[in-house]
């Protein structure tokens, strides 16, 4: 896989599924005073749970670990591009958005992103 | 210490003939255990678990999705009689989270080199809920000939006629298809066997026919050549996945015994059609495998692509619908989108819509299915074509001197059970 480094600072390990230790690419900023997070799949390279499948789990790690106030959160999934012949590999970011319920995000929904809302909210 | 190492039935798919190849998965893993194990082995496919026979430890191998639900419900009744259950497989790997549920360990990734570790733990009455050893390889040659000993080959016989013995060469594919868990298990790194390790297995091997099931055997030209160059005194006749597109290649793979290849016909272009020819060509029979419901394909791709098939000569096919199995992109994608509607893995079986296709009703792609394999078979049936494919093999192996005769105490048995035959 030839991720897109550039989308990524550092690479964080997180708990998957039933306590499965797992990684993903992790790059933060900011946007009209909102904390980004935009989180990798690194597919091999995370030995763990894909981090689409425990989406809500991995976004409230992620502000614990950062001291992010959930609310302020706008959170981005990455898959990026494969340098695969097939379109399904090409390089694709979904803004997920969570419920709140007890302090715990829950109910995921994920929205396309097109490239010049993914350059406002990285820049 | 007796260890009992259970490999669950599944649910065979409906109207299609039903052969049953002794697991892989299972005698490469049992190679691995360390020589103070005693391993008895069931296939659940072929013969009934007992629960009151005596063992120390269970073992679940499971390779298909379809497989887990049965191996949770044989691990909940073991480990009510107080048995510790151990889980490990490909399915295992795909469905790690809700098998733990289930497990008292459940190990991920290869397990040469690492069973040591376990039955230790095991013995030590410390076993871990998770052997997570995913993406740590062990070095590709120190793998041996699978444990095939364990196997009762009488219950791979159909009417005398012993099933293929299955083998693998390589570890990982360069390639990551869509919907392919592959390089999730074994990583995107082709690792082949050294031609000397590979060719020391086979030649252990009674069978004189095979399945060697690498995801591809085109990852590269070099390794793939000196293999086949290596595989021709053996006489081995052969069935595999793709083999590259080169004459040369071809030409040495035809020599080493290539019988027939499972090939993906996923268009329906003059590149697929002379493809198909060339192998023929060195006589290298060919099943396509034909994937439907991409988002990419309408239903009049889908039609199209059914008549094509009918040109091009093929000599069998094996139709499957997208399955979004987890751990691959098809599922993150289809998650994200909202449109996996059914999460019954006994569902997830290839020949059953479980989400919704983009550009069709799941209703409509389930009909298409149905329809494609209905429409390849209608004139001549899969059991006609594949007994002609047989008939070619066996033509070969009376060519040279390696034609062995069916069984004739076991021709009253199909897997195992007496069938009552009618003249």
């Amino acid at each position: 896989m030839k991720a897109s480094f550039d989308k990524i600072d550092n690479v964080i390990e997180f708990t998957g599924s039933w306590g499965i230790a797992s990684k993903c690419g992790l790059k933060r900023s900011s946007y009209n005073g909102k904390d980004v997070i935009l989180v990798t799949e690194l597919y091999k390279d995370n030995p763990g749970t894909p981090i689409t499948q425990v989406t809500a789990s991995l976004a409230m790690q992620v502000c614990e670990k950062l001291n992010i106030d959930p609310k302020n959160l706008i959170y981005i999934e990455h898959s990026p591009d494969m340098n695969s012949k097939l379109s399904f590999y090409d390089e694709v970011f979904y803004n997920v958005s969570f419920e709140i319920v007890d302090g715990k995000f829950i109910n995921p929904s994920w929205k396309i992103l097109a490239a010049d809302e993914i350059e406002m909210y990285l820049k | 210490m007796k260890f009992r190492l259970i490999y669950p039935r599944w649910e065979k798919l409906e109207g299609q003939t039903t052969f049953n190849l002794p697991p892989h998965g299972p005698v490469v893993f049992a190679a691995s255990l360390p020589d103070y194990v005693d391993v008895k082995f069931t296939d659940e496919n072929v013969e009934p678990v007992s629960f009151d026979e005596e063992a120390d430890f269970i073992g679940i191998s499971m390779m298909l999705s379809t497989q887990v639900k049965r191996g949770w419900e044989i691990a909940d009744t073991f480990r009510k009689k107080g048995k510790k259950v151990l889980f490990g497989g490909i399915s295992t790997m795909l469905h790690a989270e809700e098998t733990m549920l289930h497990a008292d360990a459940v190990f991920l990734g290869e397990a040469e080199g690492r069973m040591e570790e376990v039955f230790s733990d095991f013995n030590n009455n410390s076993l871990k809920k998770l052997y997570n050893y995913m993406y740590r390889f062990p070095d590709i040659a120190s793998i041996g000939p699978a444990r095939r000993d364990i196997l009762n080959n009488k219950l791979y016989n159909h009417k005398g006629v012993q099933m293929v013995d299955l083998f693998h060469a390589s570890r990982g594919c360069k390639f990551s298809c869509y919907p392919c868990a592959v390089t999730y298990l074994g990583g995107r790194g082709f690792r082949p066997r050294p031609v000397e390790k590979a060719i020391e297995e086979l030649e252990t091997i009674e069978n004189n026919r095979l399945f060697i099931v690498d995801n591809s055997l085109a990852q590269s030209t070099k390794w793939e050549m000196e293999l086949f160059e290596a595989m021709i005194p053996l006489k081995k006749k052969w069935i595999s996945h793709t083999i590259e597109d080169d004459p040369k290649v071809l030409d040495l793979a035809a020599k080493a015994g290539a019988w027939y290849v499972y090939q993906a016909v996923f268009d329906t272009s003059d590149y697929i059609k002379e493809r198909i020819k060339r192998y023929h060509d060195f006589g290298i029979g060919v099943e396509g495998t034909v994937l439907l419901g991409l988002d990419n394909q309408t239903e009049d791709d889908i039609r199209h692509l059914i008549d094509f098939l009918l040109e091009i000569d093929l000599d069998l096919a094996e139709f499957t619908v997208l399955t979004p199995f987890p751990k691959t992109k098809v599922y993150d994608d289809l998650i994200r989108q909202g449109r996996i509607f059914d999460y019954d893995w006994n569902h997830y079986n290839a020949g059953k819509v479980v989400y919704q296709p983009k550009n069709m009703s799941p209703e409509r792609l389930q009909e298409l299915y149905n329809y494609a394999w209905e429409s390849f078979y209608r004139d001549e049936p899969q059991s006609q074509k594949m007994f002609k494919l047989f008939s070619k093999v066996m033509l070969r192996e009376m060519n040279d001197n390696t034609f062995r005769p069916r069984q004739r105490e076991l021709t009253d048995y199909s897997f195992g059970k007496k069938i009552s035959r009618t003249l």
